[in-house]
């Protein structure tokens, strides 16, 4: 058994690799290279796949282990349930993504090298792969590191545009500041464990003799380092630029797998290197949590680039996975183990949920750009007829990620909620407290979200066409749709039949904590899920969803029979006796505007009103309205700070004179100081 | 019989909570005449509380009491404060130095500490009537907040008598009263404040034809 | 068993049949308050039998969403009146779900009502949409903390079980923290029934309305649809609060007369709150749309309240 998921693993990382290679082999062929290294990594994520179910459902532990002559480090990898379970997410996200590039790179071809694209993608794929089945911390970072520069160099694949640039250049700086904070947390760690190996499973005993306050040091350490990835609050800065500025295809696979690799750096480090960690460590990351998903959420309200809105709703739902993770982390610092496992599952079942809807929003907001080559929501409208496939699509996507039920985002919603009405164990009363505080932050979250989808699905798709791009837009190839097609048929799956994903996530659960609760939340299969606590409360989205259509039958037949022939007559919208007209629509802009009234405090928004009269006060040529959003977070955190790192380096500038002798100085009085550090 | 006071205490818990509500339109509202209905609803509920806290423990002299304040507080007072309201004619409501929605945010963390630091008296000290304390309490506080954020000199005397009425209920609560000289000498100080401060609204109204008491900043030249 | 089978189908007819009779009840009341006689309390009935044999006219900006929003908002909402304990606790499909999946159900008839209302392309249906939209994630928070506080007085999410435990410990039931839940739960009935002072059902000025504005382009069938999943959903929101605060009188078990005493009961406590909510309605006038939050603010501060008062005191 043991060797067939080794080979598996190793048999999808080669491929990977061939396909990377192989895309450079076709020089002058560009399109066929770019389709072989797209369907290698098709079939390399298919073996990662096969990899994943059998390692989860033998439920044990895999070493590969490679060790190079007169190496220091040892190349180890391990898979365990929690790597196999990230594994299956960034597979089969990697997959349906690999099969959509397919259809999205004609956008491309002969505009630029789409060789590239298949590449690095390849190797993107392979590096996320290693990164959540590395066991050594030398090659965590190395391949951290490499997952870093790789997704890097997608997101500035459309390198003429300066904004995309830029945030390149924002996201590669602020990944590398959150690998430093890494790196450093490791070496902390690493001085405790006596050995020079560098291997996690010395890290795993590292917990238990390390002082407390190395340890506090530890923690923040990795908040910050895998915060910046996870785009928690205020760290987010980069997230908002990166994702929409890469193609599509790849925003799909950054937003719905990479920055979850965060959340599999958080799981290790919070639940086997640093165990047993004290309960306000858990506080704190809720705390991180709910602000995150609450100031996401707020952010994507009032954005017009469908791309950014998508991006910032990635930061709020990570937040709500951490909000999972933190409550599991209080309850196993109290020793409450059965719920602990229950918010473990919660924060992972949403983590594997918001994946495939993400991928999917983002697949369908490619398409939008596809089909009509802007991403501004103010642009479009009426897509819903030019689009046909589309359009559906992303309601799924857009239900789902707003917690509807049936679909999936509203089983991880609640089982979130259950575990914070669960908060009511914990010994601390004012942890107690702000359990249930952020219990209100997750509802007034899951309101902002349906405001906010329904805000994108219906100023896009709805109504008239505001621009002619809309106007001519034109449905896009079946093969991005089809890959969609799978999104969304997983987005209902994932929703109607929890109990077989909850068998998965409990065998993470039971490698992680050591406790079984599968029997305690499913009692029929596929009908039935349970909290933990018991005679607490029942729910089974597949009942409800057959009540549904079996009511929808009865209703139609009913109405049916009242009146036989019901007839529609067409006509136009009554719009006070003008014929309607694009410009009479509700826009973006109007209908987030109560809430930037509301949170004004946080928006800031500034307003102008502009006329202009062809005759002065008379006759009006045109009225520019401007609404901004003042990121205060740009301006009152980040702004300072690069001012002081700026203020700063001017300072020492002085150091820098340009003569080779003395930076041979400097460096031979590193040395010295060095040596006499050693020798003493 | 153990039902019965579970019972009983349970209903000065919810008179307790009410109480609290009051106090908290008193801070929500923005009219006048709506804090002195508050005020007046509050008194009622501190009455009845008292009342039955009379006749649930058999102490004989908080009817006395309670005749008092029903007097004082329910019909005395409000009147008054009715009766000054009509005759210097405020037509500017009330007006604060913080805006609605952070005052209440301010009330409900002065009520989350309240409830917090009595957490440790009220899970050892009686086994019932948990509530009433750091209700007590928070009227108290919310009582002063209402003193400090408030610019009027009425919703100052307001503040004031319903910091009164959380010392009140505290002592009623959790040890059915003061002596009774104690009180009926409490009951005098605060039916002579209120008047003065009435009569001192008025001279300010006269002297600077306003009521707002920053006005008052002028006579430090 | 058959009664486990009658139940829902009798369930279903209460909450279909009787949520028309608690609209013209109000007007009813509201209408001799003001001195005016007012239109039969069955009115709504007559409005619904016309609707429903009339044609309807569609406009050719929509699309299918516009189509198929009335029957979405109805059968979530009649999906709902199968969990919620009407006359008796014992609800047979209570295995379905709890009272957040009721609350999300809720969520979805609103989602595409909202779409419905982008969908026309008419400006005052967006108006009403974004309007509802703010309204509902105000009072969302309130809602859920307020539902929170009895779910954890007697552990559990789940409406047949926070009825029956709470009809067999009345104690429970007088409990400070529970009254101001219950006080949060009115105030955020009020706003998402879209009653004054929150939105004014009657108006169809485009200025102050939020939930008429997005029915705006409905006709025949769809409207009638879409009115009686209104009317549906005020009948269910006082049922939830009438059997989870005042349970007394619901049948513990199925039997008949059991069933027929708890269903007199029910229509005493139903038209209770009616009158109550007719007091409100006739003795405020509605807020400033900005006004709103201030009020949802306040039912989120006493369901705060609630629910550190629980925590704390127990």
């Amino acid at each position: 058994m043991a060797e067939h998921i080794s080979h598996l693993f190793i048999i999808s990382i080669i491929l990977y690799l061939a396909g990377s290679l192989f895309a450079l082999c076709f020089y002058g062929w560009q399109r066929v290279g770019n389709y072989i290294a797209l369907i290698l990594a098709a079939i390399a994520s298919c073996f990662s796949i096969a990899t994943a179910v059998v390692a989860l459902s033998a439920g044990s532990t895999i070493r590969l282990d490679f060790t190079i002559y007169h190496a220091i480090i040892k190349y180890n990898f391990l898979l365990d349930p929690v790597s196999a379970y990230f594994i299956l997410a960034i597979s089969v996200i990697g997959f349906v993504a690999a099969i959509y590039s397919i259809g999205y790179t004609r956008l491309y071809v002969n505009k630029r090298d789409t060789r590239f694209l298949g590449f690095t993608y390849n190797i993107f794929l392979a590096s996320m792969l290693l990164v959540v089945t590395a066991n050594n911390a030398v090659v965590f970072m190395i391949v951290w590191e490499l997952m870093t520069v790789v997704s890097f160099f997608l997101v500035i694949y459309e390198h003429e545009n300066p904004a995309n640039m830029k945030a390149g250049f924002m996201y590669i700086i602020m990944a590398h500041i959150g690998a430093v904070f890494l790196s450093v947390a490791f070496f902390i760690m690493f001085a405790f464990t006596g050995t020079w190996d560098f291997g996690f499973d010395d890290f795993r005993k590292v917990g238990s003799h390390m002082p407390l306050i190395y340890k506090n040091v530890v923690f923040f350490l990795v908040i910050i380092g895998f915060g910046i990835k996870a785009g928690i609050f205020p760290l987010h800065l980069w997230l908002p630029m990166a994702h929409p500025a890469a193609p599509s295809n790849v925003s799909m696979v950054m937003s719905g797998v990479m920055i979850k690799t965060a959340i599999y750096g958080f799981i290790r480090f919070y639940f086997e290197f640093l165990t047993p960690c004290p309960p306000w460590w858990g506080v704190v990351v809720l705390i991180i949590g709910a602000s995150s998903a609450l100031l996401g959420i707020l952010y994507a309200l009032t954005e017009r680039d469908i791309k950014t809105l998508l991006a910032y709703s990635s930061i709020e739902n990570n937040g709500i996975i951490i909000i999972g993770i933190g409550l599991s982390m209080i309850f196993k610092s109290y020793n409450l183990m059965a719920l602990s496992s229950l918010a473990l599952m919660a924060g992972l079942y949403h983590l594997v949920n918001h994946a495939v809807f993400k991928s999917l929003l983002f697949g369908c907001a490619g398409n939008i750009y596809y089909a009509t080559h802007t991403k501004n929501i103010e642009e479009l409208g009426g897509l819903i007829k030019r689009l046909r496939v589309t359009a559906p699509l992303f309601l799924v996507g857009a239900l789902a990620i707003s917690a509807i039920p049936p679909l999936n985002g509203f089983l991880s919603e609640w089982l979130i909620f259950q575990s914070i009405l669960n908060g009511f164990h914990i010994p601390s009363v004012i942890i107690k407290i702000i359990t249930i505080i952020c219990g209100a932050v997750v509802a007034l979250t899951g309101a902002l979200v349906a405001t906010c989808f329904v805000k994108a699905f219906g100023i896009s798709f709805l109504a008239l066409p505001r621009s002619d791009h809309a106007k001519k837009a034109k449905e896009v190839p079946v093969i991005m749709l089809v890959s969609m097609g799978l999104l969304a048929s997983l987005c209902v799956f994932l929703g109607i039949f929890p109990v077989k994903v909850m068998m998965v996530i409990n065998s993470v659960n039971t490698h992680l904590l050591n406790t079984n609760i599968l029997p305690a939340i499913t009692s029929y299969d596929w009908l039935h899920t349970k909290s933990v606590q018991t005679n607490f409360t029942d729910l089974s989205p597949t009942s409800a969803t057959v009540l549904g259509l079996i009511l929808f039958a009865v209703t139609f037949g009913v109405l049916t029979s009242i009146k036989p022939r019901f007839v529609k007559k067409i006509y136009e919208t009554w719009t006070c006796g003008i014929s309607p007209e694009p410009r009479l629509e509700y826009t973006a802009t109007a209908f987030t505007r109560p809430f930037k009234t509301i949170f004004s405090n946080l928006y800031r928004p500034q307003r102008e009103v502009r006329t202009e009269y062809s005759v002065p006060n008379f006759f009006v040529k045109s009225i520019t309205y401007v609404d901004e959003v003042t990121p205060i977070f740009e301006k009152y955190f980040y702004s300072p700070v690069s001012r002081a790192v700026l203020s700063i380096s001017n300072r020492v500038r002085w150091v820098h004179t340009g003569s080779i002798h003395i930076y041979l100085t400097y460096i031979f009085i590193t040395l010295i100081i060095l040596i006499i550090f050693v020798g003493k | 019989m153990t039902q019965q006071i579970i019972v009983n205490s349970r209903t000065i818990d919810i008179l307790a909570v009410l109480m609290l509500i009051t106090t908290i339109i008193l801070i929500g509202t923005s009219r006048l005449r709506t804090c002195i209905w508050a005020y007046a609803c509050r008194s009622f509920m501190l009455t009845l509380a008292s009342g039955l806290i009379a006749y649930f423990s058999g102490i004989h002299h908080i009817y006395i009491t309670t005749g008092i304040s029903l007097a004082l507080k329910v019909i005395v007072i409000p009147g008054f404060l009715f009766y000054i309201v009509k005759k210097i004619n405020i037509k500017k409501e009330v007006e604060s130095y913080i805006n609605y929605t952070l005052s209440l945010i301010l009330a409900c963390g002065i009520i989350l500490i309240a409830y917090y630091s009595t957490q440790n008296i009220i899970q050892f000290e009686n086994t019932f009537m948990r509530h009433c304390l750091p209700i007590a309490l928070s009227i108290t506080l919310l009582g002063f907040f209402v003193m400090i954020s408030r610019k009027q000199a009425i919703t100052h005397i307001l503040g004031l008598i319903t910091m009164e009425d959380g010392m009140f209920f505290a002592a009623l609560s959790t040890s059915y009263g003061m002596p009774l000289i104690v009180e009926l000498g409490l009951f005098f100080d605060i039916l002579v404040s209120v008047i003065i401060m009435g009569i001192y609204v008025y001279r300010i109204k006269e002297s600077f034809d306003t009521i707002d008491t920053d006005s008052l900043r002028e006579l430090r030249e | 068993m058959t009664a486990k089978i009658i139940l829902p189908i009798l369930q279903i007819l209460v909450i279909v049949g009787f949520s028309p009779l608690v609209k013209g009840f109000i007007n009813k009341i509201e209408a001799r308050l003001q001195c005016r006689r007012g239109a039969s309390i069955f009115q709504p009935y007559y409005n619904l039998i016309k609707l429903l044999r009339k044609d309807a006219v569609v406009s050719e900006t929509s699309s299918w969403i516009f189509r198929a929003t009335p029957y979405v908002t109805f059968i979530s909402i009649l999906i709902i009146s199968l969990l919620v304990p009407v006359l008796s606790s014992q609800v047979p499909l209570n295995f379905t779900g709890d009272i957040i999946l009721i609350i999300y159900l809720f969520a979805l008839a609103r989602f595409f009502l909202v779409l419905t209302s982008l969908d026309t392309g008419s400006a005052f249906g967006g108006m009403g949409g974004s309007r509802e939209m703010m309204v509902s994630s105000m009072a969302e928070p309130a809602m859920i903390l307020s539902i929170f506080t009895v779910a954890l007085t007697v552990n559990s999410t789940n409406l047949s079980n926070i009825t029956n435990l709470l009809l067999n410990n009345s104690v429970l039931l007088l409990n400070p923290s529970l009254f101001l839940a219950f006080l949060a739960f009115a105030i955020v009935l009020i706003a998402e029934a879209g009653r004054i002072p929150v939105d004014n059902p009657f108006t169809h000025l485009e200025l102050t309305m939020i939930h008429e504005g997005m029915m705006l382009e409905f006709s025949g069938r769809y409207l009638a649809l879409v009115e009686w999943a209104s009317s549906m959903k005020l009948l269910l929101l006082l049922t939830i609060l009438v059997n989870i605060f005042f349970p007394w009188g619901i049948a513990g078990g199925l039997t008949f007369p059991g069933l027929i005493i708890a269903f007199a009961l029910y229509v005493v406590k139903i038209g209770f709150f009616a009158f109550l909510i007719v007091i409100v309605e006739m003795s405020f006038a509605k807020l400033r749309l900005f006004r709103i939050p201030n009020l949802l603010g306040t039912a989120f501060i006493l369901s705060v309240l609630a629910i550190i008062s629980l925590y704390v005191v127990r």
